[in-house]
């Protein structure tokens, strides 16, 4: 069974969704990753998807295996974008169902965690000055974020 | 021997290809690295990169072999 894959065309969550409920799970917990219009101060226009496709897979499913086995969840899957796309547009989707809700959320926190983190994905983004840059996860402000967090 | 490289993100950009295909002496995955980095000016050490052998995640001390693609890949930033 394919539980994460690589979409060159928009995501639909609705669709993704649909293949997940079963009538033994009690909740199901998603996560969408959407791009920003903005990052350390610059305005972001447009923002490119670059994948190094057959690791990329092959780590995700990997991931989900992970979750499948850690979590007392059902079943997951997730789909991350590849091409351009625009400031708004949804970038990834994680989708988890599980006979109770805190596996389902745990679960799906820990997979974009680990999604952001080990999947053969790297992230352009231009900018309204012309200029334009490749992002390393720790730029993204997202590590700061959770650590933030975590310390609360 | 000859070996397929590939290059990611800001790596690719630095090396200003996607993909080569390299006569190489070395017999590490990180000697390779070492090489192309002197050549193409490389701004990431090996330490702060992954590497792929045959799209499977490897270290720098495995064995270079003829034929084999090798990735070399900058910090991920998908999500």
């Amino acid at each position: 069974m394919i539980r994460f894959s690589l979409s060159e065309d928009s995501i639909d969550p609705v669709k993704l969704r649909q293949e997940l409920p079963r009538t033994d799970a009690g909740g199901y917990c998603s996560f969408e990753g959407w791009t920003r219009d903005n990052n350390q101060g610059k305005t972001v226009t447009e923002l490119t998807y670059e994948a190094y496709v057959p690791l990329a897979l092959k780590q995700g499913e990997s991931i989900i295996e992970e979750a499948l086995e850690s979590f007392a969840i059902l079943d997951a899957s997730a789909c991350h974008r590849t091409g351009v796309l625009s400031p708004g547009d949804l970038a990834v989707w994680i989708g988890v169902c599980a006979p109770h809700r805190a596996a389902a959320f745990d679960a799906c926190r820990y997979l974009i965690d680990q999604i952001k983190e080990s999947v053969p994905i790297w992230k352009f983004e231009a900018y309204s000055d012309g200029t334009g840059e490749w992002l390393a996860a720790d730029l993204c402000g997202c590590a700061a974020n959770h650590k933030e967090r975590a310390e609360a | 021997m000859k070996v397929t490289i590939l290059y990611f993100g800001q790596l690719k950009e630095q090396a200003g290809t996607a993909r080569e295909v390299i006569d190489s002496k070395t017999n590490t995955v990180s000697e390779v690295y070492q090489q192309l980095k002197e050549r193409h000016g490389l701004s990431l050490s090996f330490d702060n990169l992954r590497a792929a052998r045959n799209e499977t995640f490897c270290e720098g001390t495995d064995p270079v072999r003829a034929d084999d693609v090798i990735a070399f890949m900058p910090p991920m930033s998908g999500g």
